[in-house]
């Protein structure tokens, strides 16, 4: 019998080595070019299955207040659980623990039914984490009928103290108090989209941030109530 | 200077045999393997440096400083910072400050008061100091 030491042909070795830098070598090129292979996955899926297997919207995080605010933590002011909605009635933050956990990096954060009654506004934390001195850094989306006779605005926070707009979109004239509004925020790599009643009001692109949790603040005198709060990753 | 050259006696019996195809065979999958990992290499590099972190360190580091007012002309009392990295100083008496170990590049600069803060997008070179001079916190209406 001849050993398999004196055998002519390619080594197993080399097969390996070889299938495994193209793979290498490959998901190296797709990520230098920007496709994500999830992407390619979903594309490939498409055109096998017929059917968009990634479309379908699956709430990673979602409360409808029923059980009171439990899975939020308060950050400060008097955000309340009332009558199956989270209420705030002047100054407050609060923190969806759920996101917090997951810390996830593109998402879109919902906020429907959210009625402002009274008072200058109330935001929409996003990428929101805690530094290890308990101060938060993130943005928000804001719903400000106090700034300028009003606008949309996207503010960055650092060490728990919030900047001055890095994005506005004034908005006088704006219907703020007339009925409750469905809010939502994409946030896509650096890029953000802020929606209200699923139509766009303001764009911004920013990079300091890439993945964090999201929240709810008012201030002033401001009353706002909020119905449901989900968000989704796609 | 020729003993080490083949001799006549050496191809006494014959020239030797061509190498068989199986080795040349070998000899194109390891230059394949050979190729492949160099362009793997390259990719590697390129993505890290495509990362934050692995561009900070090709980037290199650098210093800033400046002095920060207030909008009245006092010197400022607060933070200042590099946004994303654990470079963060006080303010002197007289508002100066400098922080060390910057990572170069384009960089977010945060002065932080009490209740609110700047952000000034600074360009930091490699080895060298940015200097900024006079800065001007400026106090927006906050909500």
């Amino acid at each position: 019998m001849k050993s398999m030491r004196y055998s002519k042909g390619q080594g197993l070795v080399e097969y390996v080595l070889l299938i495994g830098l193209l793979v290498v070598g490959t998901a190296l090129a797709l990520q230098l070019s920007g496709v994500r292979l999830s992407d390619v996955y979903c594309r490939t899926a498409r055109i096998f299955s017929g059917e968009d297997v990634c479309a379908a919207v699956k709430y990673a995080c979602e409360d409808n207040f029923d059980a009171g605010l439990d899975g939020w933590t308060k950050g400060q002011g008097a955000w309340q659980s009332k009558d199956g909605s989270a209420c705030a009635s002047g100054v407050g933050m609060i923190f969806d623990k759920c996101s917090a956990d997951l810390k996830p990096k593109d998402y879109t954060v919902q906020v429907s039914g959210a009625h402002l009654t009274k008072g200058n506004g109330y935001g929409v934390f996003f990428r929101t984490t805690l530094n290890d001195k308990g101060q938060f850094n993130g943005y928000t989306f804001q719903y400000d009928p106090g700034y300028g006779g009003g606008a949309f605005i996207f503010r960055k926070w650092v060490n728990g103290r919030e900047l001055p707009p890095f994005a506005v979109a004034p908005a006088k004239g704006y219907n703020w108090y007339g009925a409750p509004k469905d809010v939502a925020v994409s946030v896509q790599g650096n890029q953000f989209t802020a929606y209200i009643d699923g139509v766009p009001v303001l764009t911004a692109s920013d990079s300091s941030y890439t993945q964090g949790g999201t929240g709810l603040r008012s201030w002033d005198s401001s009353q706002v109530c909020v119905d449901n709060f989900g968000i989704s990753i796609p | 200077m020729f003993e080490k050259d083949p001799s006549l006696e050496n191809f006494q019996d014959g020239l030797p045999d061509l190498p068989s195809d199986n080795e040349a065979g070998k000899r194109r999958m390891r230059l394949l393997i050979s190729v492949l990992a160099v362009s793997v290499l390259f990719l590697g590099f390129f993505s890290l440096l495509n990362t934050t972190s692995g561009a900070r360190i090709v980037a290199g580091k650098g210093a800033v400083e400046g002095v920060v007012l207030t909008s009245s002309g006092a010197p400022f009392q607060g933070e200042v910072l590099i946004l994303g990295s654990d470079q963060t100083v006080r303010t002197n008496a007289d508002g100066s400050f400098r922080l060390e170990n910057v990572p170069a590049g384009e960089q977010s600069l945060i002065i932080l008061a009490e209740n609110g803060g700047n952000e000034i997008r600074v360009f930091i070179s490699r080895g060298e100091t940015s200097q900024l001079g006079m800065i001007r916190f400026v106090e927006t209406a906050m909500p």
